[in-house]
């Protein structure tokens, strides 16, 4: 199919251990997704709630034809969920479940990070449940999350299977 | 290069046979039944044409017919699998110039081909 | 005999082939599937032709692609298909079996094609039946052995005349011998051939064989002639040697004074072609035929397309788009009108107006025509039957004709994937427990076959499937019994209830009504499981019976799942689709006679109380409430089952692409999927089937 992301390949010449992200807004933190899982990036568009669903699960939208579930992940991460406003923006991502949409605060850039200014999670932050975080970049004096899209998934899937679970006992 | 017609109703040995013709070089044109090949023949005059025997529609004796009355110059081999010895010796009698018996290795399939050409 | 199980098998084609080959096998698999069972008796000699060309394909894709045992295979059926072709042996009981179990081994050896590992499949003893069959009855006349070798050839008096009349001539007389290769896999016809460039060369005096033997087929690996010609040796050489598998010619010029004189074979290699030892022995299947029998039969050729699933449904999807960016270009000219009206633009608004009503039909009609593109006739599902129906009277030892009906009923692909195991499950039933013994039949004055109707038919936007018998129909006095044994219900309200009422206590879950749980219907699948997947399709399924006199099983289906027709309604601020075929009822909460029984709100509608249920609540809709509920109320059932939805507000009904919510979203109980609505945003498609069993369990506790 067309729209399948390449594996992701390395330029000649550069070293393995690059970075290449989308980088986006929650609250006042940044965070960043491997450019490989984002599909597109959309302005906010109604979302259809799902009864019953959890918190952070915002509902469905529909994606030109697609119905795509879309999570809210400020609320997902723990981060302040303000209003929406002009610059709130679903990256939608390609998950091993399919296509999924992210809600972020705002999408500020496109980045190559060098390998080595990547250190693990745990040497900067102890978040408990950082399932979804794989390492910290500095760059100047911004401190950026990356991000682990399967982490921030199947967790989201667990959760409502087990709701579900619990509403059908 | 010589254009070469091949005519079989299975898509497979359609395939099979342009594959190990265009292969060696050859043009190829394809049909699914005798009334296609009969068509293809006057638009596409092929240099040869390799015929099977058992089809819908037409079955590639009359088809043969068809073609040796259109141009009695034509150069057709049948294919053909064990069991259909009356037709393909019907078809030599019609002016089949050769036949091949399925299944067709490769290098018969060009052997024969070339003689046609030749 | 060790098994070759599980080895690794190699083909000689690559991954297009194997598509094609694959399509193509699976093609002809089929027809044979549903053709092999109508060759009993007395074939119509177009079906016959028609099998026997899926078994001569299928021998000669397996053979190239050197699959030697699906070759074989196939041409030992192709073989006795033949031999049927041809009049030369009646398609009885046992030729059909042998058949049949010829085609259950093909399907295995197809498979090997795509695993690539040896199925370990045993296909000698398939051939040796199929064989033996053929021989059982074995009619075909010997074909005479070729003329023996080691004869010497000689000019009868005739012919010497003629020889020395030509001689006289300045012609000479050759003796040619020809031999044909070993691998020849038809030495008569190249015989054939050679004896007629021998003929472009001069006269022929004399052949051996006969001519008429050669030109009837009768020639071998070696062909002997006298022949007078202009031409040297060498150019007689070469021109026979043109033909295809002529191995070696071998001439001798004859003296006038040897005319008379028999000539002796040349001793190599003529003379070892025939009949010596190396020479291969090659079954050859005769073929009487006169050439008109192996004209296909004037079956239609249908040109058509083999288009990936995906790709319709891509096509769908976009199509879909399409005819919510006419809603919304509708919703824009309205809204432009409006405005413009006033602006003395009416040819541009005009214009604009034809532009869109336009595109709405061309919209409308592709979304129709993709729609049928996904349709296929249900036939493909009915032609499995026979077959299945053939097995499991067999099996019960009962006597039972199938008859199918509408077979050109046309339905969405998705529908006919679903619809076949309900199908075979209720055809199982109807020949396992509907229709009885040849013996019971008998004495209850039926004729000893069982007759089984299998119809189809449309009829507005569904689609009907009829399972008929005229067996002993639905036992209700064991149903009763069976109900009370199992604590279903109190004996009295078992045995109280009608008939009517007891005939469907069949799709209770957790009953069989067979005394002994058979071989063929199988454990535990009852109706209640049949029912419960067609309703998930969104379908219905109703049975009538009449004792004695047989049932019948009726099954009610949408015409494709793609789309289904609901009403759309709101509660608390979301649209929800409520599939059309459950809803009975739909009234303003003013026109219904509500009344609280038990604390609970109950809707009285023609008899019957159903539990009132908040729609939106029922579906975990924990949000604050945006409106008052209960303006409205829907009526909806699933069997025996109705509860009333208490909703918002009626938006009408309207046919909806049914959508999957996705795998994060998962299965969500209640609903099925979600749908594109007008405006681009989305609903909820309820999913009545588990909503209402729930709630009216819910509110009825035993």
């Amino acid at each position: 199919m067309a729209t399948k992301a390449e594996p992701t390949t390395e330029l000649a010449g550069q070293p393995a251990t690059e970075e290449h992200v989308v980088i986006f807004r929650l609250a006042d933190e940044y965070y960043a997704l491997d450019i490989q899982t984002v599909q597109e990036i959309v302005r906010m568009q109604t979302i259809t709630s799902i009864p019953g669903s959890d918190l952070w699960v915002e509902g469905i939208t529909n994606l030109r034809g697609r119905v795509v579930p879309v999570i809210d992940l400020r609320k997902r991460c723990g981060v302040d969920a303000g209003e929406y406003s002009t610059e709130t923006r679903i990256v939608v991502v390609s998950s091993a479940n399919g296509m999924v949409g992210l809600i972020v605060d705002a999408v500020s850039e496109v980045m190559r990070i060098p390998g080595e200014q990547v250190e693990p999670p745990s040497s900067i932050v102890s978040v408990p449940e950082n399932t979804y975080l794989r390492g910290i970049a500095k760059l100047d004096e911004r401190l950026v999350s990356l991000m682990d899209l399967e982490g921030v998934l199947p967790a989201a899937l667990e959760d409502d299977l087990a709701y579900a679970a619990s509403r059908a006992a | 290069m010589a254009t070469i017609l091949v005519v079989d109703d299975a898509a497979f040995m359609r395939m099979r046979m342009s594959k190990i013709l265009s292969e060696a070089g050859y043009q190829v044109v394809q049909a699914e039944n005798g009334l296609e090949a009969v068509e293809k023949y006057k638009s596409e005059r092929p240099d040869a044409v390799l015929m099977d025997i058992t089809m819908p529609e037409m079955d590639g004796l009359t088809a043969l017919k068809e073609i040796k009355s259109h141009d009695p110059a034509a150069r057709v081999a049948m294919v053909t699998a064990l069991g259909q010895q009356q037709i393909v010796l019907e078809a030599v009698k019609s002016g089949a110039k050769d036949f091949l018996v399925k299944p067709c290795e490769g290098d018969r399939v060009l052997a024969a081909v070339s003689k046609l050409c030749a | 005999m060790a098994s070759t199980k599980g080895q690794r098998l190699q083909f000689d084609l690559d991954d297009d082939d194997l598509k094609l080959f694959c399509e193509e096998a699976d093609e002809q698999i089929e027809l044979l599937d549903t053709s092999l069972v109508q060759l009993e008796g007395e074939p119509d000699p177009d079906l016959v032709q028609q099998i026997f060309r899926a078994a001569h394909t299928l021998k000669g894709s397996s053979a190239t692609i050197g699959h030697k045992k699906m070759a074989s295979l196939t041409h030992a059926m192709e073989t006795v298909l033949d031999a049927v072709r041809q009049g030369r042996r009646r398609p009885t009981s046992d030729v059909v079996d042998a058949l049949l179990a010829g085609l259950d081994a093909l399907r295995v050896l197809a498979d090997e094609v795509v695993t690539c590992i040896d199925s370990g499949i045993e296909t000698a003893r398939l051939e040796a039946d199929l064989h033996a069959v053929l021989e059982s009855h074995d009619e075909i006349e010997e074909a005479a052995p070729a003329e023996a070798s080691g004869v010497a050839y000689r000019l009868d008096p005739e012919q010497v005349e003629a020889a020395l009349a030509g001689m006289a001539n300045g012609t000479s007389l050759y003796f040619l011998e020809i031999a044909i290769a070993a691998e020849c896999q038809l030495p008569s016809i190249r015989s054939f051939q050679a004896l007629q460039e021998i003929d472009a060369l001069g006269q022929v005096l004399a052949t051996w064989p006969e001519r008429d033997q050669v030109e009837a087929g009768a020639g071998e690996f070696s062909l002997a002639c006298f022949l007078l010609s202009s031409q040297s040796e060498e150019q007689l050489q070469a021109a026979i040697q043109a033909v295809t598998d002529v191995q070696d010619v071998h001439t001798r010029s004859v003296a006038q004074e040897d005319v008379d004189q028999p000539l002796a074979p040349a001793s190599q290699p003529v003379a070892a072609s025939a009949g010596a030892p190396g020479r291969p022995q090659l079954m050859l299947v005769e073929d009487g035929a006169p050439a008109d029998a192996a004209r296909g039969p004037s079956r239609k050729a249908t040109q058509s397309v083999r288009i990936d699933v995906e790709r319709l449904d891509g096509l769908m999807n976009l199509v879909g788009e399409l005819v919510i960016d006419r809603t919304r270009l509708q919703q824009i000219r309205e809204q432009l009108s409006a405005v413009l009206k006033d602006a003395n633009l009416t040819e541009l608004t005009e214009n604009f107006e034809e532009t869109t009503s336009h595109l709405a039909r061309v919209t409308d009609e592709l979304q129709e025509q993709i729609m049928r593109s996904r349709m296929l006739p249900v036939r493909s599902v009915l032609t499995r039957l026979p077959r299945l129906v053939r097995d499991v009277a067999a099996k019960c030892g009962k006597k039972v004709e199938l008859v199918t009906a509408g077979e050109e009923t046309e339905l969405d692909r998705s529908v006919i994937e679903e619809i076949s195991d309900p199908l075979v499950h209720i055809l199982r039933n109807a020949v396992d427990h509907g229709i009885e013994t040849p013996e019971e039949r008998r004495a209850a004055g039926k004729p000893e076959t069982g007759l089984v109707t299998v119809t189809a038919w449309n009829q507005e936007t569904y689609i009907y499937l009829s399972v008929k018998d005229d067996g002993k129909g639905i036992d209700t006095a064991t149903l009763r019994r069976k109900v009370a044994e199992k604590g279903l219900m109190s004996r009295e309200a078992a045995e109280s209830a009608s008939e009517e009422q007891a005939i469907q206590w069949i799709f209770l879950p957790g009953l069989s009504t067979a005394k002994q749980i058979s071989d063929v219907s199988g454990r535990g699948v009852g109706m209640d499981i049949v029912r419960t997947n067609i309703e998930r399709l969104n379908g219905q399924i109703t049975l009538h019976s009449t004792p004695g006199r047989g049932s019948e099983v009726i099954i009610q289906l949408p015409l494709t799942l793609a789309t289904t027709k609901a009403l759309m309604v709101v509660a608390n601020a979301t649209v929800y689709a409520i599939p059309l075929v459950s809803v009975t009822e739909a009234l303003a909460d003013h026109e219904a006679d509500i009344h609280t029984i038990n604390g609970r709100k109950t809707l009285r509608l023609r008899q019957r109380l159903l539990p009132m249920i908040d729609l939106a609540r029922a579906l975990g809709d924990g949000r604050p409430r945006q409106m008052e509920a209960g303006r409205f109320v829907v009526a909806a059932r699933h069997g025996e089952r109705q509860v009333a939805f208490m909703v918002d507000r009626l938006l009408g009904e309207q046919d909806v692409v049914v959508k999957s919510l996705g795998d994060l979203v998962g299965n969500r109980k209640g609903l099925t999927g979600a749908t594109i609505l007008g405006d681009g945003t989305l609903g909820l498609i309820v999913d009545t089937a588990s909503l209402v069993s729930e709630q009216a369990a819910l509110a009825t506790p035993a």
